[in-house]
């Protein structure tokens, strides 16, 4: 080895200096550099050193990461609905009572609604929280203080005044904010509590007398018993009736609700005497003095079958379909259906009173601790059958990246194979082949798709129809490759090389598979990539029409078809503009992929 | 020229026969009943079975799928393209007015997104990596990767419901002005011009820089002939080819219509009107609009050959 002078490793320790810290290259030297490297290692250097490439290719993690790997932690029921939730704007901070700044101690009442609550303070002051709906949020300057009682609907707030006057806000659709006038004359006695559900209230009065108004005509909610009149104590709104406590502790029920007015026979005929009534959407629970519970109402979601609490009840509560029971040593009881994490009720709370209503809970101890639970709102908010629109488009990209692979595979398949046999074989096959692919393309993609969807997939389930759909578009995509595949072939078969490897002897098959694929594989790989950013298109634009993936199943496609109602598009915009961004930014993370493959595999293409 | 018309003409008629079967048997498995659907609600129950056979003899449903399929391309070669079950009337009519508003829409399409990619094109080529060109670039590939809808959907939000100075959709009623005309067609014609953009700029650009590229250009430049005189004489002319392939397939579209955009914007256009007809079972109406499309794809890749030999004398036909 030659001994290297002073200044020589002084300047390559300079160099390499400068080399390690900017470049990060190793040094090589020149044999090593003009080494002959694997056309695989080419392209993937010149892949990773195009700044555009790696942004696709992060995009494109990011959406895989965002679809697969978020809809494993936020599971989904196709078939779930939630009406009152319905078209909520993107938000948080449902259950932040920290906001208000109102002491444990000082809370008379509060109450929810779909998305807010409101607290009544014992100074007869309000406050709420949550996310604004038909400006529900804003408490009217005539509510400001001196309330006694306030009820709180899907949509709209009521409050009574220390004076005895109802003062209502929020939604007006059935005027169910507004005590008619009509009511009002005819009233007996001066009102004491007040009511509300979805999109009705209801007033009570000293004398024992029930009103209704708003939306109660067709859960026959209008109709109250005269035999029941003068002798309610009590009662609780829910959607389709309403449960009422009487003078003599016994339970009556109006309304449509079903099995809402199937109590057991001892809370009417006087065995048990009850104190408190408590009703969610259809069933409905009572407490009675010695602090047993009782539930009725059917058997859905087992809110019927009341759990074995082994204390005493003290007080009861119900949100839409979850019914809750606080016992004597402060545990918190809840069951019925875990919708919007309902009954991720706190451990270890021991809790002196507990406020429920439809999703959101809430409860203040015997130290006067607060806490709540149940949902916390919508950060892309909800869609127009109360489905939560992260949770959709997560599952729904799942579907969407999944319909593009197998159609842009089944597509590519058969493709490579026409294409191949077309360009080998030559002759009548050859022409027979390109014929047919000539007839796929003559008539227009779009249309034909719809034609076959609509012709084979209208009597399908939504899950066989998905399959359908990838079969369809792989099958009517594969001629633009074939034709491709078909004139490469043709191009590099003419080639010397394969002459040379011909004169060497070896054999028709291995020239075809060692020699040519090589070359024709590359072309096909961008091929592909770019046709899988086409066929998410296609879905896309195939469910926004109605004919591709179904619902309930999600797609990004299919989460738009709403979107061609102008209401829609002028009021909602989170529900069709995040669908369409996010085709967007998958769509163009895999075009960056596929033209930075095709410029890292044909370099002389970046020239262009 | 002509022996070379008549062969390629007579090549097409097999392919288009294929095409015809093909479609036939396609809306023979169509699910549905298209005689139900035209006894009229008003007819009394004892009236129906009567009525049904009226129907079935008046459509042909009654002979066998050969026989109605020769019976049917018999009609078509006649021009009759058949009834539709739909409008109670003949396929003919029925297509005349979606066809007008789908030729009127799509011309003004041609005629932008044909000006707007050639200038586009040639600028980005010739100064390539320029301003220009970036922009181009990236235009394209954003329009390439973004649902048309959406494109359509956007603009409706912007200027038909925010600013409300254009109708988000529908159709001019009949008779009125040029005027009216316009405010309906400015949203969908830009939609659809910006999609046709995405491909055509690309492609105009790539075509100028393979003839901005061949040796020719060298030689005229070195002859010191003005930049213009290079770009536009030599180089554009050269491209002509490619350019005209866009050109013939543009005008494909331009009778197909597009289901997407006419149906964002509620255009009574050919792609609705297939839209609707298969939501209403009319096999014949399906067929008659998919038949036509294959018939108008076929033809204007016809005249793309001697288009070809037109633009370039070397090109002999035969």
């Amino acid at each position: 080895m030659k001994k290297e002078s002073f200044f020589a490793k002084l300047g390559r320790s300079f160099k390499s200096l400068f080399r390690s810290s900017v470049t990060g290259k190793k040094e090589i030297n020149v044999l090593e550099e003009e080494a002959i490297q694997s056309p695989m290692r080419t392209i993937i250097k010149n892949f990773f050193s195009n700044t555009l490439a790696k942004v696709g290719l992060i995009g494109f993690i990011f959406i895989l990461l965002f679809s697969f790997v978020g809809s494993l932690f936020f599971p989904m029921d196709p078939l779930y609905t939630e009406p009152i939730l319905k078209n909520v704007q993107p938000g948080r901070g449902y259950l932040d009572y920290g906001s208000c700044d109102v002491k444990a101690e000082d809370i008379k009442q509060l109450a929810s609604g779909a998305t807010f609550s409101v607290v009544l303070t014992n100074d007869g002051k309000l406050c709420a929280w949550g996310q604004d709906q038909d400006d529900v949020l804003e408490i009217p300057s005539n509510a400001d203080s001196g309330i006694k009682e306030i009820a709180v609907g899907d949509r709209h707030i009521l409050a009574l005044t220390n004076s005895g006057s109802i003062v209502g806000w929020g939604r007006a659709n059935w005027q169910q904010q507004n005590l008619p006038v009509s009511i009002k004359g005819m009233m007996r006695g001066k009102v004491v509590h007040v009511y509300a559900n979805e999109e009705y209230s209801a007033a009570l009065t000293d004398q024992g007398y029930l009103y209704t108004w708003g939306s109660v005509t067709s859960t026959k909610l209008d109709i109250i018993p005269d035999d029941y009149q003068g002798h309610i104590v009590d009662a609780d709104a829910a959607a389709m009736g309403m449960i009422l406590l009487m003078d003599d502790n016994t339970v009556r029920a109006i309304g449509s609700g079903g099995d809402f007015k199937n109590y057991p026979e001892e809370l009417e005929n006087g065995e048990v005497k009850v104190v408190s009534v408590k009703a969610g959407k259809r069933n409905a629970m009572a407490l009675d003095d010695e602090g047993n519970v009782y539930a009725w109402g059917g058997t859905s979601f087992n809110l019927d079958t009341v759990p074995d609490f082994g204390e005493k009840i003290v007080q009861i509560d119900s949100g839409k379909n979850a019914f809750f029971a606080v016992g004597e040593s402060g545990k918190i009881y809840g069951w019925g259906e875990d919708a919007e994490s309902i009954l991720d009720i706190p451990e270890d709370f021991e809790a002196e009173q507990i406020f429920v209503d439809f999703f959101q809970g809430y409860a203040i101890s015997k130290s006067g601790e607060m806490t709540a639970w149940g949902n916390e709102g919508f950060i892309l908010g909800t869609d127009d059958q109360g489905r939560d629109v992260l949770t959709r488009l997560m599952h729904g990209g799942k579907i969407t990246l999944l319909v593009g692979v197998i159609a842009v595979l089944i597509s590519s398949a058969i493709g490579l194979t026409v294409g191949m046999i077309a360009g080998f074989k030559g002759g009548w096959i050859d022409n027979l082949l390109m014929r047919i692919a000539e007839i796929i393309v003559s008539i227009p993609f779009m249309p034909l798709v719809i034609t076959l969807s609509y012709m084979i997939g209208s009597s399908m389930d939504s899950q066989s129809k998905m399959y359908l759909i990838m079969i369809i578009l792989g099958l009517l995509s594969w001629p633009g490759l074939a034709r491709l595949v078909r004139a490469q072939i043709l191009i590099e078969r003419e080639k010397d090389f394969v002459l040379a490897a011909r004169a060497m002897g070896i054999k028709e098959g291995s020239i075809i598979i060692r020699h040519i694929m090589p070359n024709v594989i590359s072309m096909v790989l961008v091929d592909m990539t770019l046709s899988y950013a086409v066929m998410m298109l296609q879905e896309a634009a195939l469910s926004f029409l109605g004919f591709g993936v179904q619902p309930p199943n999600p797609s990004w496609g299919n989460m738009l078809n709403k979107a061609q109602q102008a209401t829609t598009i002028e009021n909602y915009w989170w529900q069709w503009i995040l669908p369409a961004v996010c085709v967007l930014i998958a769509a163009l993370s895999i075009n960056l992929i596929g033209n930075a493959l095709g410029d890292a595999i044909d370099p002389k293409s970046n020239e262009k | 020229m002509i022996k070379y018309s008549i062969k390629r003409i007579l090549s097409l008629i097999p392919v288009i026969f294929a095409i015809s079967i093909v479609l036939f048997s396609l809306t023979k498995i169509m699910p549905g009943d298209p005689v139900s659907m035209m006894i009229p609600t008003s007819a009394k129950p004892e009236q129906i079975p009567q009525l049904r056979e009226e129907i079935t003899k008046q459509l042909g449903l009654d002979k066998s799928l050969p026989e109605q399929y020769v019976a049917w391309i018999g009609n078509v070669a006649q021009g009759e393209l058949g009834f539709s079950s739909w409008k109670n009337d003949d396929v003919k009519n029925v297509i005349a007015n979606p066809l007008k508003n789908t030729v009127i829409l799509n011309f003004f399409v041609l005629i932008f997104s044909l000006t707007i990619s050639i200038t586009a094109g040639i600028r980005s080529a010739v100064k390539k990596n320029s301003f220009v060109d970036q922009f181009w670039q990236v235009f394209s590939l954003i329009c390439m990767s973004v649902p048309t809808f959406f494109i359509g959907l956007c603009l409706v939000f912007v200027f038909a419901l925010r600013l409300g100075w254009l109708p988000s959709n529908g159709m001019p009623v009949d008779g009125s002005g040029l005027g009216e005309w316009v405010r309906f067609l400015v949203l969908p014609v830009i939609t659809l011009t910006i999609t046709s953009l995405a491909s055509t700029v690309r492609y105009v650009r790539n075509a100028m820089l393979d003839a901005l590229s061949q040796d020719y250009i060298r030689t005229a430049r070195s002859k010191g002939l003005s930049e213009k005189v290079v770009v536009y004489s030599h180089a554009f002319r050269n491209a002509l080819i490619p350019i005209v392939t866009v050109v013939i397939a543009q005008i494909g579209t331009l009778f197909g219509g597009s289901m997407i955009t006419e149906s964002v914007f509620v255009w009574d256009g050919m792609g609705s009107t297939l839209l609707t007809a298969l939501n209403r079972r009319d096999f014949y109406l399906v067929i008659a609009m998919n038949m036509f499309y294959a018939v108008v794809y076929l033809i204007s890749n016809f005249i793309a050959d001697l288009t070809y030999a037109l633009v370039d004398p070397r090109i002999k036909l035969d």
